[in-house]
């Protein structure tokens, strides 16, 4: 797990961490217990297409929060508890989103045509 | 009236011979079909669907996943499983999860239409009053502290609303996917009703937390009130997004929402120049029914308020319910504060 990655889901009240497309393909999710039942099969392609003008959201439900930001690639929902420090979260965020963002663009460019030379 | 079952399987061909063989019992019920979970979710918003019958392995939202919200958002509808991939752990899976039967493809159709009917028979096993006033009818089941459901449909408009009473307590309310208090003010509002009742509660958790006289008699200012004001108590059509409009309630809801918004945000210290309009919008339905369905995975509960950016020079936070309400904001806003403010 990234270090980023890990620090954010290190935050007490972080519940969990799905990053998925544009097209609901998830990238990667992590939990903090065990992976809810089912989750795998659910189709987020309808409300990765309902996000589509949104640059963050934040969704709170009676027992939890969603907080959701996008980068160039897809969302990253962060599922929280209702008591989260929202702004530690926000900052994490960013900076595993900046990452991330920077990890996609290095396989892009010229330099993906060229072997490495040993 | 006939009732509706829908019927939910990838397999066109299934589905299109089984709506052909059932259509001689045409005169008991009408077959709607879905190829997929998603799709059945949209027509389950707008039509009350008496049974559903279902396949487990689909693609997009397949039949567990349909079942989990069916027993989350219409726990009254019972579920006939249709599979032919069955093996003793699918089906006590299905079966724990809420569904009602278990049939293994292929099956044969006249097995189906018997279950079909055997199931519908159900809906009204306590009997049926065509003409018992709602108000009265419902005040004995609260005396005699009834375990029941009871359907109600307004003879005026045809629309149909469910009742969930436990031990004589209103736990819930549901017309269509509108669900709750709002539901309960809207279906004891009405005139003229045909009342089905069966013995069970499908409800585990009371829902409804208001005392059922205080309810009730709030339903009947409410009744009052829209007569008073020439207000209609016909159901209008459900909306693009499946939230139904309340007309009955029409005198106070076309109010009473912004007001009730504006005296939370009262709450709030400093002045208040950020706020710029408050207003109904249901584009946002869909977002936000989406949101719900992924929440279910985490015991989520009930979207209480969300903050939506798009970047723009005007935020929005917006307050799922029957009637969507928005409020527009100034990016300079305290959205921490008006969330936790509005979902308290």
């Amino acid at each position: 797990m990234n270090a980023h990655l890990k620090e954010l889901m290190e935050i007490e009240q972080v519940l969990g961490i799905i990053y998925f497309s544009f097209d609901g393909s998830v990238f990667f999710q992590y939990y903090k217990q065990t992976e809810p039942q089912a989750i795998n099969r659910w189709d987020l392609s309808l409300f990765a297409a309902e996000l589509d003008n949104i640059q963050e959201t934040e969704l709170v439900f009676e027992n939890i929060m969603f907080y959701i930001i996008r980068n160039r690639k897809g969302f990253l929902l962060v599922v929280l508890e209702r008591l989260a420090p929202l702004a530690l979260v926000r900052i994490n965020c960013n900076i595993l989103l900046a990452e991330l963002d920077k990890e996609s663009q290095k396989t892009k460019g010229l330099t993906r045509f060229f072997k490495k030379q040993s | 009236m006939p009732k509706k079952v829908l019927m939910v399987d990838d397999d066109r061909i299934l589905l299109k011979l089984t709506e052909n063989k059932l259509k001689k019992l045409k005169d008991s019920f009408t077959l709607l079909t879905a190829e997929d979970g998603q799709q059945a979710v949209a027509i389950l918003k707008e039509n009350h669907i008496s049974l559903v019958l279902t396949d487990l392995h689909m693609p997009r939202m397949d039949g567990f996943a349909l079942l989990a919200h069916l027993s989350e958002n219409y726990p009254d509808i019972p579920v006939i499983i249709l599979t032919a991939y069955s093996s003793p752990t699918s089906k006590k899976n299905a079966l724990e999860r809420g569904a009602a039967e278990y049939l293994e493809k292929p099956f044969v159709m006249e097995e189906l239409s018997q279950k079909i009917i055997a199931r519908l028979a159900k809906e009204s096993e306590g009997g049926v009053l065509q003409t018992v006033p709602l108000e009265m009818f419902l005040q004995l089941v609260e005396m005699e502290q009834k375990t029941c459901t009871i359907r109600v449909t307004n003879k005026a408009s045809g629309v149909k609303g469910v009742l969930f009473f436990k031990n004589g307590e209103l736990y819930d309310a549901r017309i269509r996917n509108a669900k709750g208090l709002q539901s309960a003010y809207q279906i004891l509002s009405w005139n003229q009703v045909i009342l089905s009742i069966q013995d069970t509660c499908a409800v585990v958790t009371k829902q409804i937390k208001d005392n059922f006289q205080a309810i009730l008699m709030e339903a009947m200012r409410l009744k009052d009130e829209a007569a008073e004001t020439g207000g209609s108590t016909s159901e209008s059509q459900p909306t693009r997004s499946g939230n139904l409009n309340h007309p009955e309630l029409s005198q106070s809801h076309e109010v009473s929402p912004a007001v009730d918004i504006r005296s939370k945000l009262e709450k709030l210290e400093g002045d208040k120049k950020w706020l710029k309009e408050i207003f109904h919008d249901d584009s946002w339905d869909i977002l936000t029914s989406e949101a719900i369905a992924l929440g279910r995975f985490f015991k989520a509960g009930a979207l209480k308020c969300c903050y939506m950016n798009t970047g723009g020079a005007t935020d929005h936070i917006v307050l799922p319910a029957e009637k969507t309400m928005v409020i527009s904001v100034t990016t300079q806003s305290p959205h921490d504060k008006i969330l936790q403010v509005l979902s308290e």
